[in-house]
């Protein structure tokens, strides 16, 4: 077993309020095959034994589907490996003696509850606002009932990639939300079943974005860098073209 | 439907790059003009001669531009205002510098130094007449031809303008391609050809307007003759 020792410079910050600041921490003996979130936990087991609070940060899955966890590693959202999130980012990845500056997610729409913790709750409810179709409810429709291209099929797929970790409003420089909503506008919009409601979603969830904080697009492409899933910034030209056409036409 | 176009993000960028492509469309026009310096001072006298007597269409253009400027310049300064405002405590290590393009990184400043040479250049050239102090070369009156060459002899005022066609090249580099992804325009083969294009928009822009006090600087030291025609 490989180990490294690393020197952590963690923000860290009681509550929403409060002022934050930086701390710093040795992390010795850490096996090369932690994960970046093992490494934390094993740096705070130290931290209780000691009576010292631990450094909060939010977890789910740990394998990369949940978009729970998620911080800025030296300046890079999720840390330097590229499509992963920071559950699935390894210590291998860094080198014995190297220091990492440890930050939460930071926009305005995305207020610290307390240390990497962020309320991300201004995405759900752009979700809310348009990401979602109206169908009856009862029993389950016949599978195939609707004819839908592989094309199309595929790339609804790939835009439904998003776990909405917020990894593109950490690295956006605008703390902007365009990757994840346009791939929820894409998403919905390539089905049938997302057309009839199509006009109306781009039209409120952008509406929902502005009102949440967020800031706009001026494609940098920085979300398509940063995001685990690898979501592509086309999916902001689609949501574009939907805004303009969808605001052209509406009444 | 304005309002709600002009109220989200998402359509003021588009009418940001609305004014931008209009700006651009002069630009390009605006260069062709120039180049008739190579031709001598008829062509480019004449040249300025058929603008101008254009009269009424002629202020058309000229308010029409007017407002593409002051609608990109107005609407620039809202968003960034917003864009800053997204994110209050900034991060401590500088996000995704290796990736971040240059030439998206210094739009704002590319576009302030454009923004406070066009009032120059305005003064320069639109507001101040061709006189007997500015435009004669070698003891014969030149009217533009003879204005532009005595103003490109100073080397100093020569360097701010390269300067600020560079600037103007380094805003386009990214504000071509951008434009088109603002309306929604992706193509997995048209896109880099358009990054492509837009880099050569940049360079064309940036080189062809160096290129004329390059010309009178050496035209002036190297003593060659001024073509009459």
């Amino acid at each position: 077993m490989k180990t490294i020792s690393l020197n952590l410079m963690v923000w860290r910050q009681n509550g929403p309020d409060e002022k934050g600041f930086f701390k710093t921490y040795l992390a010795e003996n850490i096996d090369t095959d932690a994960s970046f979130l093992e490494m934390l936990d094993v740096v705070n087991e130290d931290l209780i034994k000691k009576g010292n609070e631990p450094i909060a940060f939010a977890h789910d899955c740990r394998e990369g589907i949940c978009g729970t966890c998620g911080a800025v590693v030296n300046g890079e959202a999720h840390g330097p490996r590229d499509k992963v999130t920071l559950c699935q980012l390894h210590m291998r990845s860094f080198a014995d003696g190297d220091t990492i500056i440890l930050e939460p997610f930071r926009a305005r729409a995305l207020p610290i509850i307390k240390d990497l913790v962020v309320d991300r709750s201004a995405l759900d409810r752009i979700i809310q606002a348009g990401g979602y179709i109206s169908v009856r409810t009862g029993s389950a429709p016949d599978a195939n009932s609707i004819p839908i291209a592989k094309k199309d099929a595929d790339q609804a797929f790939d835009a439904a990639q998003c776990i909405g970790c917020a990894a593109c409003v950490a690295a956006c420089p605008n703390a902007s939300a365009m990757l994840m909503m346009s791939a929820k506008v894409s998403h919905l919009s390539s089905l049938p079943q997302g057309k009839p409601e199509s006009k109306k979603r781009v039209l409120s969830m952008v509406k929902q974005m502005v009102k949440e904080g967020f800031g706009g697009c001026s494609n940098e492409y920085q979300c398509e860098v940063a995001c685990p899933k690898g979501i592509s910034v086309k999916y902001i030209a689609q949501l574009n073209k939907d805004y303009l056409f969808s605001a052209l036409g509406s009444e | 439907m304005f309002s709600k176009l002009s109220l989200s993000l998402v359509g003021i960028k588009q009418l940001v790059a609305l004014s931008g492509l209009a700006m651009v469309g002069f630009l390009i026009a605006h260069l062709l003009g120039n180049f008739l310096i190579f031709s001598g001072p008829v062509a480019l006298n004449s040249y300025a001669h058929k603008l101008h007597s254009l009269g009424p269409i002629l202020w058309i253009m000229r308010l029409g531009l007017l407002f593409m400027f002051l609608m990109h310049f107005s609407l620039v300064i809202y968003l960034v205002i917003v864009n800053k405002k997204a994110r209050e405590h900034s991060y401590t290590v500088p996000i995704h510098k290796k990736t971040r393009s240059l030439f998206t990184q210094t739009m704002r400043y590319s576009g302030l130094l454009i923004f406070v040479y066009i009032f120059v250049h305005l003064f320069d050239f639109t507001f101040t007449p061709h006189t007997a102090d500015n435009s004669v070369i070698d003891g014969v009156y030149y009217g533009l031809y003879g204005h532009v060459y005595n103003y490109f002899i100073n080397p100093l005022r020569s360097v701010f303008y390269i300067v600020t066609m560079f600037a103007i090249g380094f805003h386009l580099i990214h504000g071509v391609q951008s434009v088109l992804h603002t309306f929604g325009f992706y193509h997995q083969v048209y896109t880099p050809i358009i990054q492509k294009i837009s880099w050569g928009m940049g360079a064309f822009v940036a080189f062809g307007f160096s290129i004329i006090p390059v010309y009178v600087f050496l035209h002036h030291h190297l003593g060659w003759e001024i073509y009459v025609g």
